[in-house]
């Protein structure tokens, strides 16, 4: 299906589908009370099949509550989008919408996230020089990456047998590859203890392996979600045999070594950060507890909104600088 | 059946009634699935909504073992129908 705009047009069309919802409900009713009458005024003629429909008519009851019951649950997740999209459009979301969904920015927590989307886009605004001056990764190649990616997306909804959010899956993970790679190549060249570079050369290998996974032989990931699924839990195995460890030893390594790196793992403008998180995620480490305050009601490590939503504010960080003509 | 009497007027009756209700609680549960499918990808398949979504797949499990009851009345139906006409009963 498609996913929705982050507009006044998505919310609206949510709402719709509830009124739909509470329409189809009553109607199901009238329906039910319509065959029990039925069924009644025809009592003498049915013989002894009225006790089989008598008994039928009395389950429809019960079939309401379970109407009920179903649709409550859907109204529940209208109201959690609604609230989402009013959440982005007012934090300035509207207008870049046309590559934009609600998938893009959901979320097991409503308010945190939405609180984190909102903080840091004030952050971008209000401090433009939070950003260090030297960086492993040049801006250009950043916003390179997020146009890749934004091409995929466009792509992708073009094509209603793909789901954006997977294709922004390969897009996401082809715009971090790299700056892991950086700090990774950073912190096994800095380390001095063996047993420490064997652990990184462990990361290191297993990152590669990753991205050999999504990048490699040519696959379409968008139409493969066994692959996915495999993937993810591939990497929340490696995190299950205790690998996270390695993290909290590279990032202690990169600050006492390469002050540099620590600055774009520490720095909280919010591509690189998020991407930062992001790679933790995936290979497990400390940056867990932080990525779990954002997310509290997601287990999934290799989480597409997470990965959708580090899209989403790389690309409002290229409006952003397009706008200011950098 | 001694002191019940049985018409195939009043089956046809409840049997169409029985048909209507039974096709509208079957397009009523397609939306509610389309409904869900669609939050559940507007939410990215997260935690809350596949909970929500599993719910609601129980929900219409029940529902859904209602109209195979539904569908086992309409063939008692017509086969009384067919005997009556038939001249069997």
């Amino acid at each position: 299906m498609a996913l929705y705009p982050i507009s006044r047009e998505g919310i609206r069309e949510f709402l719709e589908l509830k009124k739909t919802l509470i329409t189809i409900s009553q109607e199901i009713k009238a329906r039910g009370d319509h065959l029990s009458q039925v069924i009644r005024s025809n009592e003498d003629g049915l013989g002894y099949l009225y006790d089989d429909l008598s008994e039928y008519a009395g389950n429809i009851k019960k079939m309401e509550g379970l109407y009920d019951q179903a649709m409550a649950g859907t109204f529940r997740m209208i109201d959690r989008i609604v609230a989402r999209i009013e959440e982005l459009l007012a934090a300035g979301a509207e207008g870049s919408s046309g590559t934009s969904s609600v998938s893009s920015i959901s979320s097991g927590n409503a308010d945190k996230h939405g609180a984190y989307v909102t903080e840091h886009t004030e952050a971008v605004h209000d401090r433009p020089s939070a950003r260090p001056s030297s960086s492993s990764v040049p801006e250009k190649e950043l916003i390179h990456r997020m146009r890749l990616i934004d091409e995929k997306l466009k792509a992708a909804r073009e094509d209603e047998s793909k789901k954006g959010a997977e294709v922004s899956v390969m897009g996401t993970m082809m715009g971090m590859s790299q700056e892991a790679k950086n700090l990774l190549y950073s912190a096994t060249g800095a380390g001095n203890d063996s047993v420490l570079k064997a652990q990184y050369a462990n990361v290191l290998e297993y990152g590669y392996h990753v991205e050999e996974k999504i990048l490699g032989g040519g696959r379409k990931i968008s139409e493969d979600r066994s692959f996915l699924e495999a993937l993810s839990s591939d990497i929340s195995h490696f995190i299950e045999q205790g690998n996270a460890d390695y993290l909290t030893e590279l990032q202690n390594d990169i600050a006492r070594e390469n002050p540099e790196a620590a600055k774009l793992w520490q720095q909280h403008t919010p591509y690189e950060n998020i991407a930062s998180i992001l790679f933790a995620s995936m290979i497990g480490g400390e940056r867990r507890e932080e990525l779990e305050n954002y997310l509290p009601e997601s287990s999934a490590w290799f989480d597409k909104n997470i990965l959708s939503n580090t899209l989403e504010e790389g690309k409002k960080m290229v409006k952003r600088r397009e706008n200011d003509g950098r | 059946m001694a002191g019940k009497t049985i018409d195939t007027e009043a089956l046809r009756s409840v049997r169409t009634a029985l048909r209507i209700y039974r096709s509208a609680v079957m397009s009523d549960v397609k939306k509610m699935r389309d409904a869900a499918k669609d939050c559940r990808d507007n939410l990215g398949n997260d935690e809350y909504s596949k909970r929500t979504v599993a719910d609601l797949n129980d929900s219409l499990k029940d529902i859904l073992a209602a109209i195979e009851k539904a569908d086992e009345l309409e063939q008692k139906i017509t086969k009384k129908i067919g005997e009556l006409e038939g001249g069997v009963i």
